[in-house]
């Protein structure tokens, strides 16, 4: 077992501590002599029908010609306001314009606003405004934000899926139907950061892939970062998927869910008291296992289950706490033989999970904003052979502390500077209490320091810049690394800028995964130290958006990545040698994406085009990677469809994947010391030595959801019928040979075939 | 909604088989599998070729030595070499197909050494250098294992192995093994039935990366269950010790290699996961020795038909008078299987041995086997039918092979053996 621990890191971390406290006194210093006769305007822009945020909501005071925009959280600050009794028009497309008096004496204030009376069928305003927004004041490339209404109304084989829809974006490959996680521009999925409310969750997926751990009902929106993301978040080479929960109605109580074929889902939410707190809970289980006991004698014993709370309460007007909680678990447990005299039932037991549970206080200060950020986020899986036969396992374990600062001490300047450390506990082994022997055990405990310091500063109009840096200084491997970031933007017409950017980014954990096999249950986790590197990739893009309309813009970019230390398993692997479990991997992945992207109206979506080439290099030869698919065409649609139906449509293209083909098999023997004899044999497959040198055929698929809308009960029902796979085409998942028959054979296994499933939505 | 749900399962479960296609002939490659035993007098390893698509092959092959190989590869030049001591009075080992010396399972592909060579001593380096007659040239290296000796456990008694039979209770005992290691990697153990022909019937084997293992008495057999099973998935496991049974119990000690060479292997999704230890080839190239022991396995009398039994009469006018130790293993609900050890005399002079049989209800049937001395191996069988009381002495049915009656016995029950 390996445990690291590292007393001299004292010092390193203090000195990234130091360099983060000079800016913040230098900022409160700054801010102490801030002018008495203008005032800081804080608040909040609520939705009147279920008190949920609204972003996107153009905040101005048209006397004095000042506007802002309202945040992915409703909030919006308006600073230097004379103290004057001024009015402020609240407006975006989806509300009700409305407008509010503010006296000189109010710095805060809450708006509730109601939706508006017309029909947006398809994605709703308010990403459209955060895109635009995002477009004008924002030097940020790479990023999309996917509202909640988005998420639900695409295609998914089930039901709402936030990763579902994710893996549309440009510059996202999925392997196949059945893969756990995603490859982001050429990396690997376990460079992908996912954060729930700022809390890491490990593996976000339930069933082998096909469920997402999200309930879509609970989410507020998805911010995904497909790379050179800002110096406030590090810890992943590739991608952040920023998932917000919402918190509950403010107005009264609330219900919604839905039923699936596979599963159901219900969401409560509502007002603590008159204390302006508001809570949400929401919790989802699968069935099949229940249906297939009653409807017959065959048990399924599978099934997976996930709870999610969120407690929100204001403290006074500027504050505000929040706790968000999840746990899910997916079971197995078959019963596989019955007990027999001397001897016990013999259970085939697996069960892994994500529970997380994390803090937020949010503190206006001024024009400034505090965000500290606590969280416990774990991960277990086991599976074995009960009573004692059999236990594999493997834990991960995050506890982390964030605070970050939001400065602004000029308009032109928006700085962020924060400090973190997460620290790791990482453990995997197997064993067997029946024979008293343990066959693997490792432990990992790498722990970051972090500090990062991020500026916007708009240099002139139509000229922005965002230098940042981010110092992680990381136990376990001993060592200080710095990811210096830089990025601009210049606007070459109000509608057309260009982007360019830079940075450089580490990441400390590894998963152990196999390239070579196309699925994967969850990613086995384990963490740098003196034999385990942390990984590093360096990454510029270039690239242009433009607005061509209000409803329609498209962005290009191109990109290049390098990946340094980054891991794969190591077959060869001696239980008995600690470090010997990965090999280091180097590569490179270049492209570009393009997203032509119809925000809202009566027909919208998508279509996302990438390019991607991506090579590996271990152990002297360098290859394709896994993932390295050449071209990928996602084709989004929403429009109104037969039948008074909305109608969502997904059709995927993707070129052919690399596989490593199989050359022969042999007979892999059983040998008996008593008889010195091979008794039996296993017949094996073996591999090509040279990876990934064939191509699978192209991937196609069509996917189409019809939904409705029906007011009964008080309340609105939404039944869907959605069909995965609508072409029946059958793509290949693998392939087996049969080496037995001369010349020899090969056939394929399919993913998805045809897949029809229904369900309905409620909400009261 | 429900049925059709389940079709969607099923569905999503059963992705299918499609689109078989011919695909080109890879070149072969050479498999040497090879585990050399300082304990034994003379070695041999094979040699073949992957399996490429050029032969339509029979999956029948079994045990090797004994039965051919699918695609041996014969005409190769075979030597083994001692590295550690050069002066080695065996020199290079150069192995044969044919060694010229009778009764030993030759083969195409199954290379002899002589008689005692090549030299092994625990610690030392053999080396391997096979050439093939195309070419290919396959190299490695083992270190021999050996050990001061292996000792099993069962409670409180511990014996150096081979030593005295050891009882083990198969409710509360655990059997422990372990070798006093003077060079090794991994502990192999295998539990094999004697039959009353003198071969015996392999059952549970397990590697551990230790020189120590336990094994619970209780223990189902789910190795050999997976092994003996064609569908994939076994729907009982039998257990490793059944009450009633004498086991030979084998304890092995093989070298780093061997330990690769099993705890590895390719898996079907990848093909790739075996830790190969060779050059120029694959397979294996290891070294192990081992020792073997008798272990008679008892259990807890918790049937109302377990115990002792005397049966008593004659067999073709041979006076027989034996004892049943008879313990259940299974508890269905038509019949129950039964083990038992029987010790007296019986047909064909003393007994000591191991049968089977079933209860269906108090009627027990039983297989009595007796090695037969005067015909060689030959065996005698005869089966017992009848009903038992716990009070009254009953008859059994005598039958032969045939199923012929050829005479009656009588059966009572006799008090129980102190529990230990």
């Amino acid at each position: 077992m390996r445990v690291r621990a590292m007393w001299g890191w004292l010092v390193l971390r203090r000195l990234a501590f130091s360099s983060v406290l000079v800016v913040l006194l230098a900022i409160a210093a700054a801010e102490a002599v801030h002018a008495q006769g203008v005032r800081d305007i804080t608040g909040t822009v609520l939705s009147f029908r279920d008190s949920s945020a609204l972003p996107g909501v153009l905040v101005e005071i048209p006397t004095l010609g000042r506007a802002v925009v309202t945040d992915s959280s409703g909030a919006f600050d308006l600073r230097a306001v004379p103290r004057i009794r001024v009015r402020l028009t609240l407006n975006r497309i989806g509300v009700r314009p409305d407008s509010v008096w503010l006296e000189p004496d109010q710095d805060v204030l809450r708006v509730f606003l109601e939706l508006a009376p017309i029909a947006l069928p398809a994605i709703t305003t308010e990403g459209q405004l955060q895109a635009r927004t995002r477009f004008e004041r924002q030097v940020q490339p790479s990023v999309v934000s996917i509202d909640r209404e988005t998420i639900t109304r695409l295609p998914a084989p089930f039901e709402a899926d936030v990763v579902r829809v994710v893996q549309m974006l440009p510059g996202i490959v999925a392997l196949n139907d059945y893969t756990v996680g995603f490859n982001v521009r050429g990396g690997e999925p376990d460079q992908n950061l996912t954060l729930l409310d700022g809390v890491t969750v490990f593996n976000p997926s339930h069933l082998g892939g096909l469920f997402s751990t999200f309930d879509t009902d609970a989410v507020e929106n998805v911010d995904f970062f497909a790379g050179v993301f800002p110096a406030g978040y590090g810890g992943r080479l590739s991608s952040v998927l920023d998932v917000s929960v919402r918190p509950g109605r403010r107005d009264r109580f609330g219900v919604r869910g839905s039923i699936s074929l596979l599963s159901s889902k219900v969401l409560a939410e509502g007002p603590i008291g008159g204390t302006g707190a508001t809570w949400l809970v929401s919790g989802r289980r699968t069935y099949a296992d229940v249906l297939a006991g009653l409807l017959s004698e065959t048990s399924l014993p599978y099934y997976f289950a996930d709870a999610l709370g969120k407690v929100q309460v204001p403290l006074g007007e500027r504050a505000t706490l929040s706790l968000t909680g999840y746990w899910g678990r997916d079971v197995l447990d078959w019963t596989w033989t019955k007990a027999r005299p001397g001897q016990d039932a013999v259970r085939l037991v697996a069960d892994w999970g994500n529970h997380l549970f994390g803090i937020r206080y949010d503190q206006r200060l001024g024009p400034h904003r505090l965000t500290v950020e606590g969280g416990v986020t774990g991960f277990t899986a086991g599976a074995g052979l009960e009573p004692g036969l059999f236990a594999a396992e493997n834990t991960a374990r995050l506890v982390s502390g964030r605070a970050r600062m939001l400065l602004a001490p000029h308009p032109a300047h928006e700085v962020q500077v924060g400090i973190g450390v997460e620290d790791y506990h990482l453990t995997y082994g197997a064993k067997s209490e029946s024979f008293g022997t343990s066959f693997l055990e490792s432990a990992f405990q790498p722990r970051v320091w972090s500090a990062f310091a991020d500026e916007q500063w708009r240099v002139v109009p139509g000229f922005l810049v965002r230098p940042g840096v981010r110092v992680e200084a990381v136990e376990g491997p001993d060592v200080v690394n710095l990811a210096p970031r830089l990025s601009a933007k210049v606007f070459v017409t109000p509608a057309l800028a260009v982007t360019a950017a830079v940075g450089r980014y580490h990441q400390a954990l590894h998963s152990l995964r196999d390239q070579n096999l196309p699925w994967n249950v969850f990613d086995l986790w384990i963490g740098a130290d003196s034999a385990i590197a942390v990984a590093r990739s360096d990454q510029a893009v270039v690239g242009l958006e433009w607005w061509f309309g209000d409803a329609e813009s498209v962005s290009i970019e191109a990109y290049r990545k390098t990946f340094t230390d980054i891991v794969d398993a190591n077959l060869n692997e001696d239980p008995a040698v600690a470090g010997d479990e990965t090999i280091p991997v180097s590569g490179d992945a270049w492209g570009f994406d393009v997203l032509l992207r119809r925000h809202w109206g009566r027909v919208t979506g998508w279509i996302a085009y990438s390019l991607t080439k991506a090579v590996r290099r271990a152990n002297g030869t360098e290859y394709p990677a896994v993932h390295d698919r050449r071209h990928t065409v996602n084709v989004v649609v929403q429009a109104p469809g037969p039948l008074g139906s909305d109608l969502g449509v997904r059709w995927g293209y993707g070129s052919p994947l690399p596989f490593t083909p199989f050359v022969g098999e042999w007979d892999h023997r059983y040998y008996r010391a008593a008889t010195h004899t091979f008794d039996d044999f296993e017949r094996e497959p073996i591999a090509s030595p040279v990876l990934n040198s064939e191509r699978y055929p192209y991937y196609g698929r069509l996917d189409v959801t019809l939904r409705w809308e029906k007011r009964a009960w008080g309340g609105v029902l939404k039944p869907y019928v959605q069909i995965a796979n609508a072409l029946n085409r059958r793509n290949v998942f693998l392939y087996f040979y049969d080496f037995d028959d001369a010349p020899p054979t090969r056939s394929a296994i399919s993913q998805l075939p045809l897949l029809p499933s229904f369900g309905m939505e409620f909400e009261f | 909604m429900c049925r059709f749900a389940l079709l969607a399962a099923t569905a999503l479960s059963a992705a299918c088989e499609f689109g078989e296609v011919t695909v080109p002939t890879s070149d072969p490659m050479v498999i040497v599998q090879a585990i050399m035993r300082p304990d034994i007098a003379r070695q041999w390893l094979i040699v073949e070729q992957t399996l490429t698509g050029l032969a339509v092959i029979d999956r029948e092959s079994i045990v090797v030595p004994g039965t051919p190989l699918p695609l041996p590869v014969s005409g190769a030049t075979v030597t083994v070499t001692n590295r550690t001591d050069p002066n080695d009075p065996c020199g290079t080992t150069v192995f044969t197909e044919d060694p010229g010396v009778p009764d030993i399972p030759m083969g195409a592909g199954v290379y002899w050494s002589p008689d005692g060579c090549p030299m092994m001593r625990a610690g030392d380096t053999l080396e391997l250098r096979v050439v093939t007659p195309g070419g290919a040239v396959v190299t490695g290296t083992s270190e021999v294992p050996g050990a001061t000796a292996f000792v099993m456990r069962v409670a409180s008694t511990a014996v150096e192995v081979p030593g005295p039979v050891l009882t083990l209770n198969r409710d509360v005992d655990s059997l422990k093994a372990n070798a006093a290691v003077i060079a090794g990697r991994a502990l192999q153990l295998e539990v094999r039935r004697p039959t009353v022909s003198g071969s015996s019937v392999p059952g549970f084997w397990f590697v551990v990366d230790s020189t120590a293992m336990t094994v619970p008495g209780n223990l189902p057999d789910i190795i050999s269950a997976f092994l003996q099973d064609t569908s994939g998935i076994p729907d009982e496991f039998p257990p490793v010790f059944a009450a009633g049974r004498y086991y030979d119990v084998t304890v092995a000690l093989g070298d780093a290699r061997y330990f690769d060479f099993v705890r590895s292997g390719n898996i079907p999704p990848s093909g790739r996961g075996f830790v190969n230890n060779l050059q120029g080839g694959m397979g294996v190239f290891g070294s192990l020795v081992a020792a073997t022991n008798e272990v008679r396995v008892v259990g807890n009398l918790d049937d109302g038909r377990e115990g002792l039994y005397r049966v008593t009469g004659a067999l073709f006018g041979v006076p027989v008078d034996a004892t049943l130790e008879l313990y259940v293993e299974t508890a269905d609900a038509d019949s129950t299987e039964l083990s038992a050890f029987v010790s007296g005399a019986w047909l064909n002079g003393s007994i000591d041995e191991s049968a089977d049989g079933v209860f269906r209800a108090d009627t027990l049937s039983l297989v009595i086997e007796q090695r037969v001395s005067a015909a060689g191996d030959s065996v005698s069988a005869y089966l017992l039918v009848g009903p038992t009381s716990p009070s009254t002495a009953t008859t059994l049915t005598a039958y032969d092979a045939e199923l012929r009656v050829v005479d009656s016995l009588t059966v009572e029950r006799v008090p129980p053996l102190p529990q230990p």
